[in-house]
């Protein structure tokens, strides 16, 4: 931070895009987080008629499908923030050391999958995870993954993983760039080898872009919503439901609840419970800056 | 330029046998398992309508035939009322309009954050994380009553200014990650030749962050590219339906739609991508490397 | 940065200039769920060209969606006012919502003499109705059964049943022992959508229904009498019957109907499909469906024992409502009577879809027709039998019915503990 005094003009920066961002984001999220203690199907013109108090509250609390939801979004969100990025780092280390001759291929058929969408993804793997389809012809088996109750959660992270490593590579890759190359050429001096150059010089320093990618992972993971519903729908028996999805049944699902009211009150839930994660990162950051 | 590093830094580690050979499995590992899929989408949809079901090693089919192509073309035309060059055209406005606006305001507005000084400054950086964890679902009703009341409900502008609101906090996120990593000397000396703020940013920041901005630009394409829910609801007219609004009522109707024929329709909506993206990838990476810091 | 300035200022250009076409002719939009159904799509290119020659300066847009993405569209645009003049409604709960909110005419009113004697009787459908008004069109009618291949079922040496009769439970089992030895499926079946398994119980319970024509499900899921009887405890292990031997494959849980179980009976993967109907004849597979091929078979749900009533299941498809609010109410008044007229039924015939208004229709005619499955369909309908209602509007219930039964399938619930959760949900009291 430079300049240490706050001066009314520092404003003209940020203000159109935080008009932008209040106009389009926030009084629309706002409003969804006020209906959520209403009780609507999405079809009347007045959409607040029906004040409920915290009745959709209760209503997900007593749901023991919202609980499997909440569960399944933690995994996934566990998998995307620390599998995801652990992969993508570890790739990025490979491939910015290891001297490749086509490493602008490699990265971008890595980073391909994220140009295609959720839809085409979803389809694909589909087909590839069906009872009669390519992985089980390649593994021998006769196995129905995606109606596995224990492993189609795990399915779910996997290809989400498969699609967005690329994402994360990109961003690795571009922290490496920006690294100071002296350190490593004073560790070479030192007699450092490969594994302790990359473990304590390489990694400490992308810290700050390991942190960017964390975070980018965390907010897709609780959006995530389409790769869920074209993998299983939720399914299945709602087994593999997560919160955006879970959110969906409620609002949209054709000849579902149509209580609108409670999809909003998990999205309440969702807000939440990223605040508090949002919230905890500075408690956090606070202390490590203390010692 | 890049080979210069890459050699430099090739350099410490070409020594070592282990990491060579560790590296290459582990690359070689990853690339089969991406590339799988995506070839055997193609190989779907080269295949001929009654032989899609098997082939040799599940990729080489055994009956090659464009049929699914021209399928795919025809049920854009006759159902969903719109041309695929028209829907790719569509997405093209629509993500290129996006990401220029949002590019843009979250430049400058990144910069307030991380150079300047103003009051409830990390609670709003707060919020604005939280906010974009919201699924698109949730926005929904109020985003559309929104757009209806500015009178721009199915246009481009409806969709772009959507996006806009919840990706500006994704591109001041990035951004203001690798402003506040440039070094503090660089910036001063800026100050001190007694440049203003509005300079600084300009002459100082905005050269050092290229490799930052171009990040951004890739993923703000691929949030924009890839949307569907807003682009659908939002742009129901369908000359301006875009890629990924046709692609899934292709992929969800009730009409038998062969796989062989979905494929085909997801490899037309990717081959121009693939084309784009092999010319931007070299003004991409020469871009990050001009960027980077040099001694 | 000047170039990404420059850029957006040509980008919003070209928005504007795209955008708001401006239009000097009436707009008639209409909206269904039936994207891709052929038959439905060519006949109402035809309703749309006869519409708007007899009506000069009119344009109808015909928009269908798919069933899964339809409330997205509909929910926005119906609560923001900017809904269509004429469109489909999911039937189910989603009806009671809509014409509670206000948005659909009241046909009974709006109809003059000559549409009402196009309707006939269907001006009583309960689904279509509430309080005994009619609010939506009825368009397409359908029976829902289980079709086979019939080569399949010759060569794995079983008989076809009488017309209008159907397998038992136990029969299915065995034939889905003999397929699977020959690597086919006895049924496909779609349960991710939950219509393809509250469908199939509804029949299960009709055919033990001892008060029939009372509609005991009806009254189940509204409390009124208990769900630990064997009326539905039997419905109940008829599908865990089924499931646990095997007759649909273990990965149906996580198929949907109409892309995947119907898709892969196309493909001959398997000998029946599960929850059918009439509304797939315009798709069905030509070569199984002319005079001299192998041909398909419609047939009811199983049956739960040998002497089971003949019990079907009909109903109407797609039905169009009219927006009250709409700007050109009379030309959408209009446009939905046409669609009920026996010029309409006759088109729909024409393109292997069964209409719903045959009051006018000379049905031998109809029932004539070189497509083997339509005139099947057309005698299903006609079949005298017990009439199962397949639309009930009780969501909760329906809902925890739904969940109940596939648990079930995945081993994690037991019938007991259904039935027990279904009176406990329903407020069954004593």
């Amino acid at each position: 931070m430079i300049y240490k005094t706050f001066r009314f003009r520092t404003l003209i920066y940020l203000l159109p895009a935080l008009f932008i961002f209040l106009t389009f984001n926030v009084i629309p999220g706002l409003t969804s987080l006020v209906l959520s203690f209403f009780d609507f199907s999405g079809f009347e013109t007045n959409l607040f008629k029906k004040f409920v108090g915290i009745d959709n509250f209760i209503k997900i609390y007593e749901d023991k499908y919202f609980w499997i939801a909440l569960k399944n979004t933690f995994l996934f969100v566990f998998g995307a923030v620390f599998i995801q990025t652990g992969i993508a780092l570890m790739l990025s280390i490979f491939i910015f050391f290891g001297n490749f001759k086509f490493s602008v291929l490699i990265r971008s058929i890595i980073f391909f999958p994220c140009v295609l969408a959720p839809v085409s993804v979803g389809l694909v793997w589909k087909k590839i995870l069906e009872q009669d389809g390519v992985l089980n012809a390649i593994l021998g088996l006769d196995f129905s993954w995606l109606s596995s109750i224990s492993l189609v959660m795990w399915l779910i992270i996997t290809v989400n993983t498969w699609q967005w490593i690329g994402y994360n590579l990109v961003i690795y890759y571009a922290g490496l760039q920006s690294l100071n190359i002296e350190l490593l050429e004073a560790s070479d001096i030192d007699g450092a080898n490969w594994s302790q150059k990359i473990f304590s010089i390489v990694i400490p320093l992308l810290w700050p872009t390991t942190i960017l990618n964390m975070i980018l992972n965390l907010i897709g993971g609780f959006r995530a919503f389409d790769i869920v519903y074209v993998l299983t729908r939720g399914g299945p028996a709602h087994y593999s439901e997560v919160l955006a999805s879970y959110l969906y049944y409620y609002s949209f699902a054709a000849g579902g609840p149509n209580k609108m009211g409670v999809g909003a009150s998990v999205a309440f839930i969702i807000f939440v419970c990223i605040l508090t994660i949002a919230f905890a990162r500075i408690v956090v950051m606070k202390r490590v800056e203390k010692n | 330029m890049e080979e210069n590093k890459q050699s430099n830094y090739g350099a410490t580690f070409k020594r070592s046998p282990i990491f060579f050979i560790i590296s290459r499995i582990v690359i070689l590992f990853f690339i089969i398992i991406i590339i799988f899929p995506l070839l055997y989408t193609l190989s779907l949809s080269v295949r001929s309508p009654e032989t899609v079901y098997s082939a040799k090693f599940f990729l080489i089919p055994h009956e090659f035939s464009l049929q699914n192509y021209y399928d795919a073309f025809f049920y854009a035309e006759e159902r969903l009322k719109v041309s695929f060059p028209r829907m790719f055209l569509n997405s093209i406005i629509v993500t290129t309009s996006s990401v220029s606006l949002i590019i843009m305001l979250s430049i400058f507005a990144a910069f307030s954050f991380s150079h300047l000084r103003f009051p409830m400054k990390e609670s709003l950086y707060n919020v604005m994380i939280a906010s974009v964890a919201m699924p698109a679902q949730v926005l929904l009703i109020p985003l559309f009553y929104l757009l209806i009341y500015f009178g721009i409900i199915n246009t481009y502008l409806a969709v772009i200014l959507a996006y806009a609101g919840f990706l500006i906090p994704i591109g001041i996120l990035i951004l203001r990650m690798f402003f506040e990593q440039i070094p503090y000397e660089l910036t001063e000396a800026g100050i001190v030749d007694g440049s203003s703020d509005f300079q600084l940013l300009t002459k100082v920041l905005l050269p050092l962050a290229k490799p930052a901005i171009a990040t951004c630009v890739i993923l703000l394409f691929l949030d924009t590219w890839n949307e569907f829910i807003y682009a659908m609801i939002f742009m129901q007219d369908p000359t301006i339906h875009t890629m990924q609004v046709g692609l899934a009522k292709i992929g969800t109707s009730r009409y038998h739609i062969n796989i062989g024929t979905y494929s085909a329709s997801v490899m037309v909506s990717i081959i121009p991508v693939l084309i784009i993206f092999t010319i931007f990838q070299r003004w991409f990476i020469a871009g990050m490397t001009m960027g980077a810091l040099k001694h | 940065m000047f170039k990404l300035f420059r850029n957006f200022l040509i980008a919003l250009l070209l928005t504007f200039s795209f955008s708001s076409i401006v239009r000097s002719e009436t707009v008639i939009r209409v909206v269904d769920w039936q994207s891709g159904v052929g038959g439905i799509t060519n006949a109402y290119a035809d309703f749309i060209e006869k519409f708007e020659a007899d009506h000069p300066g009119t344009k109808v847009e015909y928009t269908q969606y798919t069933v899964t993405t339809y409330n997205e569209f509909l929910k926005p645009a119906l609560s923001s006012g900017q809904g269509p003049d004429v469109f489909a409604v999911y039937p189910g709960p989603d009806v009671d919502e809509v014409v509670n909110a206000g948005h659909l005419v009241n046909l009974s009113e709006a109809a003059d003499a000559e549409w009402k004697g196009w309707l006939g009787n269907n001006i009583n459908i309960p689904e279509l109705g509430r309080n005994g008004n009619l609010y939506m069109a009825p368009q397409d009618a359908f029976t829902e059964e289980i079709w086979v291949y019939n080569d399949m079922i010759a060569d794995l040496g079983f008989e076809l049943p009488a017309f209008g009769d159907s397998y038992t439970v136990d029969e299915w089992v065995a034939i889905g022992k003999a397929a699977k030895a020959k690597g086919l499926d006895g049924l496909m079946f779609g349960p991710v959508e939950s219509w393809c398994v509250l469908d199939g119980f509804a029949n299960f319970v009709n055919q033990q229904n001892n008060n029939y024509p009372t509609d005991v499900l009806g009254q189940a899921y509204d409390g009124e009498i208990s769900w630990d009887q064997p009326m539905f405890r039997d419905a109940l292990n008829a599908y865990k019957t089924l499931h646990d031997n095997g007759v649909w494959r273990a990965d149906s849980l996580s198929m949907d109907y109409q892309v995947q179980a119907w898709g892969k009976w196309i493909d001959r993967e398997g000998v029946g499909i599960y929850c059918n109907g009439d509304w797939f004849i315009s798709s069905a597979p030509a070569d199984y469906n002319t005079p001299d091929s192998l041909g398909i078979t419609m047939m009811s749900y199983p049956k739960i024992s040998n002497d089971s009533p003949a019990t079907y299941n009909k109903a109407t498809g797609t039905n169009l409502g009219v927006n009250a609010n709409s700007a050109n109410l009379d030309l959408a008044l209009e446009f939905v009577k046409l669609t009920n007229s026996p010029w309409a039924s006759s088109t729909f015939a024409g393109y292997g879809q069964i209409p719903a208004n045959l009051a006018a229709v000379d049905m031998d005619a109809l029932a004539a027709s070189p497509n083997l499955l339509f005139n099947d369909g057309i005698k299903m309908l006609a079949t005298e039998g017990r009439n199962t209602n397949i639309y009930y509007s009780q969501a909760e219930p329906m809902k925890h019915l739904y969940d109940g039964i596939m648990e079930m399938f995945l081993g994690v619930t037991s019938v007991d503990e259904v039935i027990e959760k279904m009176n406990k949900v329903t407020g069954y009291s004593g």
